[in-house]
């Protein structure tokens, strides 16, 4: 016996029982016939409040037990099952082939026998389905695997003219199978699997350009089977920074560096110092300004400050709490020619690594899978320390940077890389200074971001969760230029919640005030292996522990229905009403 | 009045049987028309010429038909002949219906009266003849045929929408492929390749450069205003005369064109056709037996025989080699440079010529030490300007024996060669060095080192005795062979013998200081025998005054006096193979020279800058402020480059998802700027693009039919992919939204840090 109630039990029990007393004091009193009635239908009466509030409910052996086949459900495990549990009765869901005299259920019906239904077989009910069970009690007896791609990992943020990647892992029931990203021009990258079973696979691309681009994988097996599916791509637009350079003195380095951030578009403030209250100021695609201070209104509209050593010593206290304010607040600093053996006690430490110095003053390199030498500064950090590495080798970590707030301290012990522009090798140079540049700046804080919760790929007429976090008042959600109701969530303050059903195959936008995000509807004959590895997965989570056995007994509680006491209720009441008038 | 209605049932009759009989010639003109289609359609004839004939046959036959069956002058005799004929229930008087009631006899009336019972009870039954059946059947045949016919036809021109679009369609179509096929195109490769001109239909062309191309068109009714766009920017008309349009042009740049002309409704523009320019190389030479560097020795043999194939796309019109002959070494070098023919053959002409030629060092003039460089020019027959190519320099040298013999002997690691005279310095250091030796070297050999040091001594004193106009009588009977040399001289620039002087500081420099004190030291020990000379020197020099005066101050003048005396003693214990009492003398002499050198210093005025005063007051006061901040701006805003193809290709890709594909004019304008770039693209390589240009094209103008479309546009979005250039990595500002309890938390962790 168990109750069910929002009140503590112990509350209703004392004023219930303070009632009880009241009342049968009160009838007590009345000088009236049939006393002892009264006394006992105030009693029940006060019962039956008790059952409408308290909800009793009693476990029960589970009566009748359901085994749902789902698609690609095996013969002989449903089998073993029914010899196990002879009492269970056998049903198929929608679309799949009966068994030995199952009975149809379609997904309609599901809600309604939830509780009996003790296992599923095969691939496992879809998210829909699953969302419409209350109760999982279920064990679900997973399908076997088939060939295909089971799972696909795509970066979150794919970039232009980079090197972006795919992981994925592919089951290779037999044979020799060759996967192929195909581009808009062709073969992008491949690989052979050899091996059987489930394979990890990784695929890299270059993008020339942002949009919605859409790729192909093709799976060729040895035997000549080809499958492809299309794998939607989106490019993000670049976005240029805004950089702030303090130097006590231009140098080749910086200069060089200058050029090929203006050239690609960023907008550049560059500051030397030529005494103490002059200054040369160098503006790449940006509007002259000019400032003798550093003040937090200047540093929030950059992303990224490049700092020398010399140029920091001759920064004012205030100058320095500034700086610091600002990069806790999400600014960027790159601390360019550091000599961290010269600490400057007392002060703000812009340089919180711990340092090791070595002898050599070069370093070499291996980028783009070539191996080069530079000049260095003869210090590195370790990499057991908490700074995030961005450039390292066996010396050490070269560049790299450490969270301060919600902001970065960055580093770059690497001198005179423009050796590399001289030489003509721009495309090292740019990969040695890009994600230097692109680690250490100010993240882009949008005020509202969308995420599908759905896993990649999406049917049509399947149910898509989105989530938003904003912080705007009143988000609004548009997909395909139709307004989608939202929800608040109801623990959690600016995240909202959001359903839709996919329409027809294709790209599909969806659009919260400033923010942009795309979502595939894949078509029915695409991805099959994943969606049903993802269902399958799903199912498990939700499964019961596999432990207990199929021929254990399985209890339910169940609720008495209130109905009962409300009629119990009805009738006391009724008779206390009457009993004074007969 | 009984008689009527039996009239009129023989009117129906007889109508009937028109009616029948009509309908079954109809049906198989029909017949005869719709086979006639059909095969004239299988023999693909002209649509009209189909019309006219089929038409045509199927008017003739039912007019022959209906003539030979004379349904249209069927009376009521016929039928009644016929139903006497066919019918015996009315005992051959059938006749008589047609005949007035008061015109018979009276067993006639009582005749007709019993034919008129029968013939209204027969009428029912009255079958006329007739091939209604056959007729039908035939006609069911000849729908067949005529099926079975037009599927042999090609699938053309039925797949579009409407009929009636359809109709216009085709004739569109047909009206470009005539216009087109009807384009005449006649190449004339320039007159040198020796090329006949040629004619060609084909619209893609390959040509030779420089060939003049003339297109010409007879289709000149229907077509107005017809142009050709050259590679995508000129666009010329053609010009008409009465029968033709025609253009002549001469290419030498591949490129592409498009033919765009109006007829009675719109403006069509054709395909895009590619015009490849075969280049004309300039010839090429191949030498073939020779290396490019050839070192003989003076026994060799001394004559070359040069060998090489001259070959070129259309002819060789001349070749020669060019050989150049240096003799000497160092600054006497001289060339001498010579256009040598070839042997063999005598006149260079041809695709490929093998050319020889013996070259003779002798006769070129070659001696031991001296070097030929050639090289092989070849002209082509091009014109104007002839196409020409050379090969690399070669040289062939001869070795100099002589010179070879010094460079063993070199290994001494001083060189022995005497210069014109020696300084002081170097005489000063090689006594010292035969003091140091004298041990390990004989006797003899010392004296002749002595006294050669002697001789070099009195070079040296000579020299210096001429800046001072000295005249030599005074000395020994050596020193005319020493004038000699020294005449040589005697009458260059006396600032330029001066600079040897000068040199002379330099290697000063070299020599320890050390020495210089010693020579101090023994100039003290040694003061006295000067002294003792000086009245002698005095003496001489008195006698040179009036010449004196034109060189040298009285200073410098006594110093150098001074400085010759000594030398002649210097000289004078070299001689007597005694250097040990000489080396005073020389570091002597050394000194006097050097300040000599250093009195004869020329000032020299420098002019240039002047700076303006400085202002005293402002001096060292670190007062800047009036000194700005200097600042310099660029804007390199990010080269976008190709901007309409990168939107063209987005709008592929969105077109590509669509389940049918249909594209708005606002794509559409997308896809023709599109086009603009590609084509500035495609100039240069017109084979890759121009297939993805007509595409483009097309698709704007809907000319691609629906199924074919996703094709089109894929081949078109690789063709944009390609042209986008692949560029370096750009840092790019990374994305992110923090809900602002994770700003919180990350501010708290930062405060439980500190």
């Amino acid at each position: 016996m168990s109750f069910n109630t929002l009140l503590p039990l112990e509350l209703v029990a004392s004023v219930l029982v303070l009632l009880a007393a009241f009342f049968i004091g009160l009838e007590w009193r009345r000088k009236q016939s049939l006393r002892v009635l009264r006394i006992i239908s105030v009693g029940l009466m006060i019962l039956a409040l008790a059952g409408i509030i308290l909800q009793p409910a009693y476990t029960v052996e589970k009566s009748s037990s359901i085994i749902l086949l789902t698609a690609n459900y095996d013969q002989k495990k449903v089998d073993s099952l029914l010899q196990l549990n002879s009492s269970a009765t056998l049903k198929h869901i929608e679309g799949v082939k009966p068994h030995k005299g199952s009975k149809l259920l379609s997904y309609s019906d599901l809600y309604s026998i939830q509780d009996d239904i003790q296992f599923i077989v095969g691939e496992g009910l879809p998210n829909h389905a699953l969302d419409v069970l209350d109760h999982k009690t279920f064990q679900f007896i997973p399908a076997d695997k088939t060939e295909g791609i089971t799972q696909l990992h795509i970066d979150e943020s794919i970039l232009s003219n980079r090197t972006n990647a795919i992981k994925g892992l592919y089951y290779n029931e037999s044979g020799k199978t060759r996967i192929v990203l195909k581009g808009p021009t062709g073969r992008e990258d491949s690989i052979l699997i050899e091996k059987t079973g489930n394979q990890p696979f990784q695929l890299s691309f270059q993008p020339k350009q942002s949009g919605n681009i859409s790729y192909e994988l093709i799976m060729k097996k040895i035997d000549g089977n080809t499958s492809s599916d299309i794998l939607p791509l989106h490019v993000e637009e670049s976005k240029p920074l805004r950089i702030l350079f303090l130097q006590s003195y231009p140098t080749f380095e910086t200069q060089y560096l200058k050029n090929f951030l203006t050239a690609k578009g960023h907008q550049l403030l560059l500051r030397y110092q030529l005494s103490k209250n002059n200054f040369r100021f160098e503006y790449g695609n940006l509007p002259s300004q000019q400032f003798s201070r550093l003040t937090n209104e200047l540093l929030n509209r950059f992303d990224l400050v490049l700092l020398d050593a010399n140029e920091l010593k001759t920064l004012s206290p205030t100058e320095q709490t500034t700086l610091h304010e600002s990069i806790q607040n999400g600014l960027g600093l790159l601390m360019l020619d550091v000599d961290p053996s010269k600490e400057t006690k007392g002060r703000i430490n812009f340089f919180p690594f711990q340092v090791q110095k070595i002898k050599v003053d070069t370093t070499s390199l291996v980028l783009s899978k070539t191996s080069f030498t530079l000049p260095a500064l003869p210090y590195r950090v370790n990499e057991s320390s908490s700074a995030k590495s961005i450039l390292a080798n066996k010396s050490g970590i070269l560049s790299g940077y450490k969270n301060q707030g919600l902001g970065k301290i960055g580093f770059q012990f690497l001198q005179q890389t423009y050796q590399l522009t001289l030489a003509g090798d721009s495309i090292r140079y740019s990969n040695l200074w890009s994600p230097v540049i692109e680690n250490i700046s100010r993240l882009n804080i949008s005020s509202s971001k969308i995420k599908i919760k759905n896993s990649f790929p999406v049917y049509q007429d399947e149910p898509i969760d989105i989530q938003i976090i904003s912080t705007l008042e009143n988000p609004t959600l548009v997909i395909d230029s139709i307004q989608i109701p939202l929800q608040e969530d109801v623990m959690l303050d600016d995240v909202w919640h959001g359903r839709v059903w996919a329409s027809e195959a294709g790209r599909h936008m969806i659009h919260v005030q400033d923010a942009f995000h795309y979502y595939y509807v894949s078509k029915a004959q695409e991805w099959k292996s994943l969606a049903v590895a993802q269902q399958i997965k799903a199912n498990q989570v939700l499964s019961r522990d596999s432990e207990t056995t199929a021929s254990e007994k399985i209890m339910e509680s169940k609720i008495v229905d209130p109905v009962y006491f409300y009629l119990l209720f009805v009738l006391t009441a009724g008779f206390l009403w009457l009993a004074p008038k007969l | 009045m009984s008689t009527h209605p039996s009239l009129y049932f023989l009117h129906r009759l007889k109508q009937r049987y028109k009616l029948v009989r009509l309908t079954e010639v109809c049906l198989l003109a029909f017949s005869v028309n719709l086979v006639v289609f059909g095969i004239s359609h299988v023999l693909s004839l002209n649509i009209i010429t189909t019309y006219v004939l089929s038409i045509g046959a199927g008017v003739l036959f039912f007019m022959i038909r209906s003539i030979q069956l004379n349904i249209f002058k069927v009376g009521n005799e016929a039928v009644v002949s016929y139903m006497n004929q066919h019918y015996p229930q009315l005992q051959e008087s059938s006749d008589l219906l047609l005949r007035e009631e008061r015109d018979l006899t009276p067993l006639q009336q009582l005749q007709k009266l019993r034919c008129i019972e029968q013939f209204e009870l027969l009428y029912p039954q009255i079958k006329l003849p007739n091939k209604i059946k056959q007729a039908s059947l035939l006609f069911v045949l000849s729908i067949v045929m005529y099926v079975g016919l037009s599927s042999f036809t090609l699938p053309a021109q039925n797949k579009i929408i409407s009929p009636k679009e359809s109709k216009e369609e085709s004739k569109v179509i047909e009206n470009l492929s005539s216009f087109l096929e009807s384009f005449e195109i006649v190449i004339t490769p320039p007159a040198y390749t020796g090329i006949p001109a040629s004619m060609t239909t084909n619209l893609d062309l390959k040509i030779v450069e420089g060939s003049k191309i003339y297109w010409r068109t007879f289709y000149g009714v229907a077509m107005t205003d017809v142009k050709i766009i050259f590679s995508g920017k000129d666009s010329v008309q053609l010009k008409i005369d009465k029968i033709s349009h025609k253009i002549e042009r001469s290419f030498t740049e591949s490129g592409f064109y498009q033919l765009v002309w109006n007829d009675a409704k719109e403006r069509h523009y054709s395909d895009f056709y590619k015009i490849e320019v075969i280049r004309d190389h300039p010839p090429s030479i191949a030498v073939q037996n020779l290396n490019q560097f050839t070192e003989l020795k003076a026994r060799d043999s001394l004559q070359i025989s040069l060998k090489s194939v001259l070959t070129d796309d259309y002819s060789i019109s001349q070749a020669h080699i060019i050989a150049t002959v240096s003799k000497g070494s160092g600054e006497s070098v001289k060339f001498r440079e010579e256009k040598l023919f070839f042997d063999t053959p005598v006149k260079v002409q041809g695709r490929e010529v093998r050319v020889t030629r013996l070259i003779d060092l002798i006769k070129l003039g070659l001696e031991p030490g001296d070097e030929l460089y050639f090289y092989i020019e070849a002209f082509d027959n091009k014109t104007p300007i002839a196409g020409h190519n050379r090969t690399e320099t070669f040289f062939i040298a001869l070795q100099d024996t002589a010179q070879q013999e010094t460079s063993v002997d070199a290994g001494l690691g001083v060189d022995l060669m005497p210069e014109y005279f020696r300084s002081q310095r170097q005489i000063i250091i090689d006594s010292e060095k035969l003091l140091k030796d004298k041990k390990q070297t004989t006797k003899d050999k010392f004296n002749f080192k002595s006294n050669e040091l002697g001789y070099d001594q009195k070079v040296l004193r000579l020299k210096y005795g001429e800046f001072m106009g000295e005249e030599f009588d005074g000395g020994i009977a050596q020193t005319s062979a020493a004038t000699a040399e020294g005449d040589d001289h005697s009458h260059e620039d006396v600032v330029k013998n001066f600079g040897h002087v000068h040199d002379e500081e330099n290697e000063h420099n070299l020599v320890a200081d050390k020495k210089t004190e010693e020579a101090g030291h023994d100039h003290g020990d040694k003061v006295d025998p000067n002294a003792k000379e000086d009245p002698l020197a005095d003496f001489k020099h008195t006698h040179d005054d009036e010449e004196e005066a034109t060189f040298f101050t009285q200073s410098i003048k006594a110093k150098l006096k001074a400085a010759l005396t000594i030398m002649w003693d210097a000289e004078l214990h070299l001689r007597l193979y005694d250097p040990a009492k000489s080396l005073p003398y020389q570091y002597k002499a050394l000194k006097l020279l050097k300040e000599i050198s250093q009195d004869s210093r020329v000032y020299v005025h420098r002019t240039g800058f002047d700076p303006p005063p400085l202002k005293e007051e402002k001096r060292l006061t670190g007062d800047l402020t009036e000194i700005e901040n200097s600042s310099s701006q660029y804007q390199k805003e990010k080269l976008n480059v190709y901007p309409n193809i990168k939107q063209a290709f987005l709008v592929i890709e969105k077109l590509l998802q669509q389940k049918t594909i249909t594209i708005t004019s606002a794509q559409k304008n997308q896809f023709l700027k599109a086009g603009q770039e590609l084509s500035v693209v495609a100039l240069n390589q017109p084979g890759k693009y121009l297939r993805s240009l007509s595409l483009i094209t097309a698709l704007t103008e809907n000319k691609i039919e629906a199924d074919k479309k996703v094709e089109a546009l894929k081949e078109i979005r690789k063709a944009f992919w390609n042209v986008l250039p692949n560029e370096t990595t750009s840092p790019q500002s990374k994305q992110q939204s923090l809900h602002a309890i994770d700003q919180l938390f990350i501010r708290n962790l930062e405060a439980l840090r500190n």
